[in-house]
């Protein structure tokens, strides 16, 4: 069955090639913003290194994806509903996507979206904040621009973050850096020219729950703080009243500056009140569990990230964060030498089938203990508008690499909660052009290392910004669609331009058909 | 040992590799369908013009350490211990050695995160330091408790003085006093435990305290953009970098009196600051970073592969063994940094091990720490490169590429790329009866695009090849399956034709041959100098606005001993020196 042609098509197609300006006034987005400006949305992103499943493992069967409608000329994308397997207890989508089917019930896979076939059109090799569009953070430099990464677009926007009353952490982040960061922000967020740094991570849970805990007010009357004062030490020596600002160079005032405004921050988040009574406070660390990092103890990191999920959702519940980043490594398996895993399990998983299998149930574990365990969890609480805490959220896990390590094509998408109504979940989408054969080669192995071109993972994640309300005048640079730089490159040879048409840039910040 | 000599021997090289290299197996096609571009070493000279003084220098944070042991020292071990958690919170330096950051002090880099926690710092401090009669005496003096109203200005100016002193790590003004003796309701005579707490929240906040500000004096008649460092200045970079912490006393009297800014003073301070065993923390870092320890392979988990458990015949796989491995090193660096060459650290045939599990991986006996260390009975373990923590793997086989790519990365800084898109990063199966060797000339020479590098990265690797994966000898190598069972010996061949010198390829067999080539090698002198540069400047270095430092510090590692190298950084004149930026 083949659907109709997408939006911008169709207003070309219709002679309405003048309104093209207005495509954003034409978009049903006033709606979308009204509710924005309601709804408490929460953006979760879980990443898990490497990457390298195999497309079957990692995504619902071909007969799944029944439907099928035209992006372009010449590029079908596939798609079908969501629907899981049961038998002997366990519930599954894909290999990958497995769990106990009382986790993944028919409800949660009802909010969930498997997405396939979205690119960074460049080489990246090793990266972490490519995921959310620092493509300029990643081992080989192909002259990216270091950016924020999206989710510190929203942490400093007031679209996302309309009202901070209640927050106290405007993001929270989890997992480890080592290897790097998956976040990045602006070292002075109102200061683009201040430079783009790392966010660093929590070092335990409990600590990151007593950041983001408003304790009841104990009527004692409190002394005032002492910011103003340290904010004013700091002005006076941008001014040369404690020292000789002079002597000091632009960019070294600039960092000082760039400081009064954390501690503006500092000051806000002092301040703040929030509704926290009915939330327990946990008494158990998460981080006396194996945190992932070359750990094997696939129970204990269970625990390890459970633990944490319910320090997001005590956040999210009290409206003290909206953000939460998890960087988790892959290592989750009992059977694997855990120095080894990089070489025996990571990298061998491509074409290994002992390899790959060791992968999925890594990843297999991952979904079901850090992921599911999370949205089933945020499923379970109801927001005063009658939503429930996913439903008002959009959480997505997805990894480094594609299906094949190192490469950024076909990008795995894992999604749960609609954004308060922007997304329509339930689906798989294929959104990579079966047709193309611009990255096939002779020497991958077959089948399993099939990779089709597909659309720009930039475009992902500009779907993902205007979920959270940010719309592209705030998140485009210079007017260029999506989001993350677009560097067309392919290593090896390919036809850069063969996978990605100029098209596929041009719509990087349409709304993505099927799920919007 | 052969040696073939095709070029003159380069003072000045630096080990670049021209290649697009794979650094771990290579199947994969590099850089698309043109061949990589190998135009071999490509020897760079470090230039130098003594009269262009030191390139810029931006204000710089203190790193996670020197901000913990900045804290430690003004409110003393006590409260730290009870603001523990706290501490522990301040967020680690960021490393990122792919793109040249392999020191703390290279990250400098201030988020909301950091601003956060240091404010947490401060308050738990200042209420930890007050929170009874006797904390607020030791912090304040019995002026602080002793009730007389008359005494109580004083007090607190007293005490904004000496511990702003301490903190600022430079007198403060008179302005500066009244400004931070005022607590949060303006009051400049409280003595009260909240006030002595806001007083210190506000002076562990003070831009002053988290940054080192370096503008205590004119810029420089004929250079407007350059400023000598006043004795105070000066004491907080000599003690930031060779301890790590803040100046002492000592150090602030003798930038108090002038001493510090003496021929004599300086040195004799520099002496005292290298005899503290506070050094020891810049000796820890210096080796950690160059040579990555933070990488040692992580054994916890281990016991539970029956391959590896089988291969290991005894010795227990644990988190304690890899600290131990990377101690190891760490030891060995320090014993040699205070008392050798750079050629005694490369052939050194002295064990460090202090416990049984790593001194029977050596076959010596343990060492108390403190006496002679124990002396290798082998003459194949010989240095650095024989150590456990550099040949050693989390698995049954030896990698010697890996081994080739830290000997190549590490101590010669040569470049090598990452590996390339479709790498496979391939481990021998049980049906892989063959050296780990003939293992990895399989994997890397099946192509001339796999070969033009690794023809560069895995002969060093293969020197080593009598030194199994946890770093013991073996004679032959045993293959073992993945159920534990013993699959073949096989025997070793270790000769390999290296080049280490641009143009020059030599055969050799042994590590005491390739320790002694390396030595004779002037690019692994200026790869330490070079990280050396590194973590003193925290940014890094420029081939050639820091040449004349960087040959400095070579020519004195060359010449001299390691102690001369470090100590050398800090009687160059750029130490002395900041450029502003423009």
């Amino acid at each position: 069955m083949i659907k109709t042609v997408g939006r911008r098509q169709f207003l070309v197609g219709s002679t309405c090639t003048l309104a093209i300006p207005l495509l954003g006034s034409l978009l049903p987005r006033t709606a979308e913003a009204a509710a924005c400006a309601q709804a408490p949305l929460r953006f979760v992103t879980m990443w898990t290194g490497h990457g390298g499943v195999w497309r079957q493992n990692m995504y619902p069967a071909d007969a799944v994806y029944d439907q099928q409608m035209a992006l372009y000329p010449g590029h079908d994308i596939h798609y079908g509903a969501l629907q899981r397997e049961v038998q002997d207890g366990l519930a599954r989508l894909s290999p990958v996507l497995e769990a106990s089917d009382a986790t993944l019930t028919d409800t949660l896979v009802g909010k969930m979206m498997v997405l396939n076939g979205f690119d960074i059109s460049q080489y990246m090799g090793h990266h972490t904040g490519g995921t959310l569009g620092n493509y300029g953070q990643k081992t080989t430099d192909n002259g990216n621009v270091s950016r924020p990464t999206i989710d510190q677009v929203m942490a400093y926007s007031s679209s996302f973050y309309p009202d901070l009353s209640t927050v106290k952490k405007r993001s929270m982040h989890i997992g480890t850096n080592k290897h790097g960061a998956l976040s990045f922000g602006y070292a002075n967020p109102n200061d683009p020219s201040s430079g783009v740094i790392e966010v660093p991570v929590a070092n335990k849970s409990l600590e990151l729950f007593n950041e983001i805990f408003v304790p009841p007010d104990d009527g004692e009357p409190t002394r005032p703080l002492m910011v103003d004062r340290v904010i004013e030490s700091y002005r006076r020596l941008t001014k040369g009243t404690f020292g000789h600002a002079a002597r000091l160079s632009s960019s070294d005032r600039q960092r000082l500056e760039a400081h009064i405004e954390r501690l503006y921050e500092v000051q806000r988040r002092l301040n703040v009140q929030a509704s926290c009574e009915n939330v327990a406070v946990p008494t158990e660390e998460a981080d006396s569990y194996p945190n992932g990092a070359y750990g094997t103890d696939l129970s204990g990191m269970g625990q390890h990230y459970s633990l944490y999920n319910d320090v997001v959702i005590a956040a999210f519940a009290c409206g003290t964060s909206r953000i939460a980043i998890y960087k988790a490594t892959e290592k989750f398996s009992n059977d694997v030498a855990p120095g080894d895993w990089h070489d025996l399990v990571a990298h061998q998983a491509q074409d290994n089938q002992v390899a790959q299998d060791t992968l999925v149930e890594s990843k297999r574990y991952f979904f079901e203990h850090a992921f599911l365990d999370l949205v089933s969890k945020m499923d379970g609480v109801v927001d005063a508008d009658g939503n429930t805490m996913l439903d008002n959220s959009l959480a997505m896990w997805t990894q480094e690499s594609g299906n094949l390590t190192h490469h950024s094509i076909c990008i795995p998408v894992i999604t749960a909660g609609s954004a308060g109504g922007f997304f329509k979940p339930g689906h798989a989408v294929d959104f990579r052009n079966r047709a193309s054969n611009a990255l096939i080669k002779s020497t991958t192995a077959g089948e399993a290392l099939e990779r089709k071109p597909g659309i720009l993972y930039n475009r992902w994640l500009a779907n993902v910004l205007q979920s959270m309300c940010i719309t592209p005048d705030e998140y485009e640079t210079n007017g260029t669609p999506g989001y993350g730089d677009v560097i067309r490159q392919v290593n090896g040879g390919f036809n850069a331009e063969a996978c990605w048409p100029d098209r596929v840039y041009a719509d990087a910040s349409d709304p993505l058909p099927i799920i919007t | 040992m052969k040696a073939k000599r095709r070029n003159a021997r380069r003072r000045w090289a630096v080990g670049t590799v021209g290649c697009l290299a794979l650094v771990a197996g290579c199947r994969g096609i590099i850089g698309g369908d043109e061949p990589p571009d190998v135009s071999g070493p490509d020897p760079t000279g470090l230039s130098c013009d003594e009269s262009a003084g030191p390139t810029a220098t931006p204000m710089r944070r203190l790193s996670r350490e020197q901000y913990i042991n900045a804290i430690r020292h003004l409110v003393g071990g006590e409260v730290a211990a009870d603001i523990q958690g706290a501490l522990d919170r301040v967020p680690p330096d960021s490393l990122d050695p792919e793109h040249g950051r392999d020191y703390a002090t290279q990250d400098q880099a201030v988020s909301q995160v950091h601003t956060d926690i240091h404010w947490d710092v401060a308050t738990a401090a200042s209420l930890a330091a007050t929170n009874s009669p006797e904390r607020l005496e030791a912090l304040a003096g019995t002026c602080a408790t002793d009730g007389d109203q008359g005494n109580d200005e004083a007090c607190v100016r007293d005490f904004v003085r000496d511990f702003g002193r301490r903190a600022l790590r430079r007198p403060l003004s008179d302005e500066e006093i009244a400004f931070f003796s005022e607590d949060a309701l303006g009051s400049a005579t409280d003595v009260s435990a909240a006030s002595f707490a806001d007083r210190l929240v506000a002076l562990l906040q003070a831009p002053q305290f988290i940054f080192r500000i370096e503008d205590g004096a004119d810029a420089t008649e004929d250079d407007a953009d350059l400023f000598p460092l006043t004795g105070y200045e000066l004491a907080g970079r000599l003690a930031f970098h060779f301890w790590q912490a803040p100046p002492d006393d000592a150090l602030l009297e003798a930038a108090a009196d002038g001493s510090l800014e003496t021929d004599e003073g300086f040195r004799a301070q520099l002496s005292r600051l290298m005899a503290d065993p506070r050094f020891d923390a810049a000796l820890h870092n210096l080796v950690t970073g160059w040579l990555r320890l933070q990488d040692t392979p992580e054994y916890a988990g281990l016991d539970q592969n029956a391959q590896f458990m089988a291969f290991a015949n005894g010795i227990e796989p644990n988190d304690a063994l890899g600290s131990s491995m990377r101690t190891e090193v760490e030891r060995l660096f320090a014993y040699y940094a205070r008392q050798g060459t750079f050629r005694d650290l490369m052939m050194s045939d002295r064990s460090f091990a202090t416990d049984e599990a790593l001194a029977s991986i050596y076959e010596v006996p343990v060492w108390d720490g403190e006496g002679e260390p124990p002396v290798f009975d082998d003459p194949r373990r010989v240095g650095l490169l024989t150590r456990a923590a550099f040949v050693a793997a989390a698995s049954s086989r030896s990698h010697p590429i890996l081994r080739g790519v830290k000997i190549r990365q590490r101590v010669l800084c040569s470049e090598l790329p990452p590996p390339p898109a479709n790498a496979g990063m391939d481990a021998p199966t049980d049906a892989d009866l063959v050296t780990s060797r003939e293992f990895a000339e399989n994997l890397t020479q099946s192509s001339n695009e796999c070969s033009v590098c690794h023809d560069m990265i895995n002969p060093p690797g293969f020197v080593l090849g009598h030194f199994d994966a946890l770093g013991r000898l073996q004679e032959e190598e045993s293959l073992y399956a993945t159920d534990g069972s013993l699959l073949a010996t096989l025997p070793i061949d270790t000769e390999a034709t290296i080049s280490i010198t641009p143009g020059e390829e030599t055969t050799m067999s042994d590590p005491a041959s390739l320790s002694e080539a390396i030595v004779q090698n002037d690019a692994a002198q200026t790869c330490l100098a070079r990280h050396y540069f590194r973590f003193a400047y925290g940014r890094t270095e420029d081939m050639d606005a820091d040449g004349c430092q960087l040959r400095s510090l070579r020519d004195s590692l060359i010449d001299g001993t390691i102690e001369d190298m470090m100590m050398q950084i800090a009687l160059r004149p750029e130490f002395k020196l900041r450029r502003r930026e423009p």
